[in-house]
């Protein structure tokens, strides 16, 4: 490594933190801008220490005063610190620029230097030294692309060569071509081949020396960068590659003979390059796949997004547009959702209410109710529907529910609370059911004065009646009592609508009730040809409204002489079974199709199989027989085959009801 | 001695039908045509055997006329079995009627006057 020393000229700070220091050379050398040189404060120099060493990029070529100007950005460093702090005059050491410094001492063998552009400025710098060191060794110069500024070291080269006789030099210029090398050198060979300049520049004169069968060890390179603007360079701290491709200049040129060494070189530097042609294109490949997949990514996010926002909007709408007032509640009881219709429902004021004070407004409303105590069990689990909440003129339904909400995999209990504006439907149910009731019971009025003159009609208090008045008068008497039962049902079921099918509770026998039943029927069914045969033991008992228990047993009773076939067996069995009396309604009658029978308890339901008969009924018989079974805490079920007959169970408690 | 019957009944053609009824078992009967009219005659000269009686009936209700006799000091008056035939059949009506005093409850439509005249026996002072 050359070494050579310089005082501080000046330094001079040209932009913030970028100084230019400048150094004179103690010997002429010449140096571009685009090079570089190591500079080693000298009192390190002696130590050797490389951390008092920095490589600095000249900006200005060495002018005829010797001096060299370098540029540095302080970022504060020891070294950097050092050097600014250094007096003028003070000595330095310089190394560099690094590549060929010096023609080898082997005046046997020519140099053949070839230069490209800012080459020509290495091959300057190693005439110097090599004149300094009286080296005489016959050297050729093949350069290319110089530009005007580095014309003059041409023209400085040639007045060199004509003052000195120290060596021999050859100048040959234009496109370095293996023709124009081999127009310019014999024995191509033998010689020995120094390259600098860019590298591509070397890198193609490289192939060109290889082609034509130069041996590796024979050559040596030195690849320059950092052409353009010298302050860039400074800023990236990237101006040059420094070092030449093998290790150096002389211990290369010695090591001589190793012709596989350069096709290695050449090898590798291939392989290097499809190697990295092949990185650059994977990772153009990876970032173009990447950038695929965040586009995938950003469109799944924008779909998703969009699905949210219209699923939300939707809910949103619904929640708003249904009539009902909704709200949840968190598990700590406190308010997290309510609907706008919540807020008209209750009159209350959605701009001046906001959600954590709505529960407060909502109780307010229902204070007069049992909503609050509602609530409360609802918090406590319980399922269960309010179904007429009656406060400030209005019904409402309330539904009390509690939802377990699962997110992320936990879990969470959300109370929901769904109140129905029933007023309307209420109202007219209600005034329903009134009318129903005023009408039944004034049809009733007429009904007892026609049933009680018929009554005395029939049994001859106004003398004898022949066959046909008797006949004429029974017709009449049966269907007004057809008549008063219908009115009659007609006001069970508004009671059954109601809920207050009222019943006073007692223990009712059976037996006597079905003989008093028969008693009452005994002229019908001889009259309809059926028998009815009763075996019920004394002393069963169930407990029951004696009428309703009644009603009961008539209505089935009833049914099986109505739809007889004309003639027919009626079977009334009972007995006890634990705690309940079991009596069977068996007949041989016309039965239930089969495809009716889920039908036949449900209100106005008659089966067709009779309704196409002339036998009247009001379709209610069945349904205020159940009705009134199961408020006894009992139950009824049937089978049936149309026309072989049909089985009632009749299950009813025997005792009052734990 | 043929008994005295009150029939208190504003409804022309019931109280037509079950004065027939009654006369034709040989009772003689005396017929209000609404409430005031039978606590006028409940009251009255005239002694009952046995009141037969509506309870929607225009001037006083026959809830209103059993009050008046429940509250009355007339002994004799309070002795006088009343029962009520009504097409009113609520539960609640019975247990009114029968806690004010009256001895049983009829509904008029479901009843036949046979089982009414049966009724009316079981009453009768014998």
């Amino acid at each position: 490594m050359e070494e050579f020393s310089a005082a501080i000229y000046s330094t001079k700070e040209v932009a913030l933190n970028i100084y230019e220091v400048t150094f004179k050379l103690s010997t002429p050398l010449f140096f571009e801008p685009g090079q570089s040189i190591e500079l080693c404060l000298s009192h390190a120099a002696a130590d050797d220490k490389r951390s008092d060493c920095q490589k600095l990029p000249i900006v200005s070529s060495v002018d005829s005063k010797n001096l060299l100007t370098v540029v540095l950005r302080d970022t504060n460093s020891s070294f950097e610190r050092s050097l600014l702090d250094l007096p003028v005059g003070d000595k330095v050491l310089i190394r560099g620029p690094f590549g060929i410094f010096c023609l080898p001492n082997k005046p046997q063998q020519e140099v053949v230097f070839i230069a490209g552009g800012i080459g020509i400025a290495s091959f300057m710098s190693m005439i110097q030294v090599s004149l300094n060191r009286n080296i005489k060794t016959p050297v050729t110069l093949l350069y290319a692309n110089v530009n005007s500024e580095q014309a003059l070291y041409v023209k400085e080269l040639e007045e060199i060569a004509k003052q000195s006789d120290a060596f021999k030099l050859k100048l040959v210029s234009g496109d370095i071509s293996s023709t124009l090398i081999k127009d310019s050198v014999e024995n191509i060979t033998d010689k020995q081949w120094f390259v600098a300049g860019a590298s591509n520049f070397v890198l193609s004169v490289l192939y060109q020396l290889r082609e034509m069968g130069v041996p590796e060890s024979n050559i040596l390179l030195e690849e320059i960068s950092g052409y353009g603007s010298v302050m860039n360079h400074v800023n990236q701290r990237v101006v040059r590659e420094d070092k030449p491709k093998q290790v150096s200049a002389t211990t290369t040129v010695t090591s001589g003979g190793d012709t596989s060494n350069l096709e290695q070189i050449i090898a590798d530097m291939k392989l290097k390059e499809a190697e990295l042609e092949n990185t650059k294109k994977a990772i153009l490949n990876i970032l173009e796949d990447l950038d695929e997949e965040k586009k995938a990514v950003e469109r799944r996010v924008e779909e998703r997004t969009a699905e949210i926002k219209r699923e939300k909007e939707k809910l949103h709408q619904v929640t708003k547009n249904i009539k009902n007032g909704v709200f949840l509640l968190d598990s700590e009881g406190v308010v997290i959702f309510v609907n706008e219709g919540l807020y008209q429902l209750l009159d209350l004021n959605q701009e001046e209410i906001l959600m954590p004070e709505v529960l407060e407004e909502i109780l307010a409303y229902y204070k007069d109710t049992n909503f609050k105590e509602s609530l409360t069990r609802c918090l406590n689990g319980e399922v269960f529907t309010l179904p007429e909440v009656e406060t400030q003129g209005k019904i409402f339904e309330i539904f009390f529910n509690n939802l377990q909400v699962k997110t992320d995999g936990k879990d969470d209990v959300n109370y929901f609370v769904l109140i129905t504006d029933i007023t309307d439907a209420k109202l007219l149910e209600r005034s329903k059911s009134e009318l129903v009731a005023v009408a039944s019971h004034q049809l009733r009025t007429p009904l007892t004065a026609v049933r009680g003159n018929i009554e005395m009609l029939i049994d001859e208090s106004y003398g004898p009646l022949n066959e046909q008045q008797h006949e004429l008068l029974s017709d009449v008497d049966i269907s007004t009592a057809r008549l008063i039962g219908m009115v009659n049902d007609m006001l069970d079921i508004t009671k059954i609508e109601r809920g207050n099918l009222d019943m006073v509770l007692e223990y009712v026998s059976v037996k006597e009730t079905v003989d008093s039943i028969c008693s009452d029927l005994a002229d019908y069914a001889k009259r309809r040809g059926v028998v009815i045969e009763i075996n019920i033991p004394e002393g069963i008992n169930v407990y029951g409204d004696k009428s309703r228990v009644r009603q009961v047993m008539q209505n089935l009773i009833d049914n099986a002489i109505k739809y007889s076939k004309g003639t027919g067996v009626l079977k009334v069995t009972g007995n006890v079974e634990g705690n309940d009396a079991k009596i069977n309604f068996k007949d041989n009658g016309q039965g239930i199709p089969k495809i009716e029978q889920s039908k036949i308890f449900n209100r106005f339901y008659r089966a067709s199989n009779v309704k196409n008969n002339s036998s009247s009924g009001s379709g209610l018989g069945l349904y205020i027989v159940k009705s009134i079974v199961e408020q006894l805490h009992g139950n009824i079920r049937f089978e049936s085959e149309e026309n072989v007959g049909t089985t009632f169970f009749v299950t009813l408690p025997t005792s009052e009801q734990q | 001695m043929a008994y005295q019957i009150l029939l208190c009944e504003d409804e022309e053609f019931v109280a037509r039908s079950y004065k027939r009824k009654l006369e034709l078992e040989g009772f003689i009967v005396h017929h209000a045509h609404n409430g005031q009219e039978a606590i006028d005659m409940i009251f009255g000269s005239e002694k009952f055997d046995l009141v037969l009686m509506d309870l929607m009936m225009p001037l006083k209700t026959g809830f209103e006329v059993l009050t008046e006799v429940v509250d009355s000091d007339n002994e004799s008056v309070k002795k006088v079995p009343i029962i009520v035939a009504s097409n009113l059949g609520q539960i609640a009506d019975i247990e009114e009627a029968k806690k004010l005093g009256a001895v049983d409850f009829v509904v008029k439509s479901n009843i036949s006057l046979k089982e009414l005249v049966l009724k009316i026996r079981q009453y009768l002072p014998q």
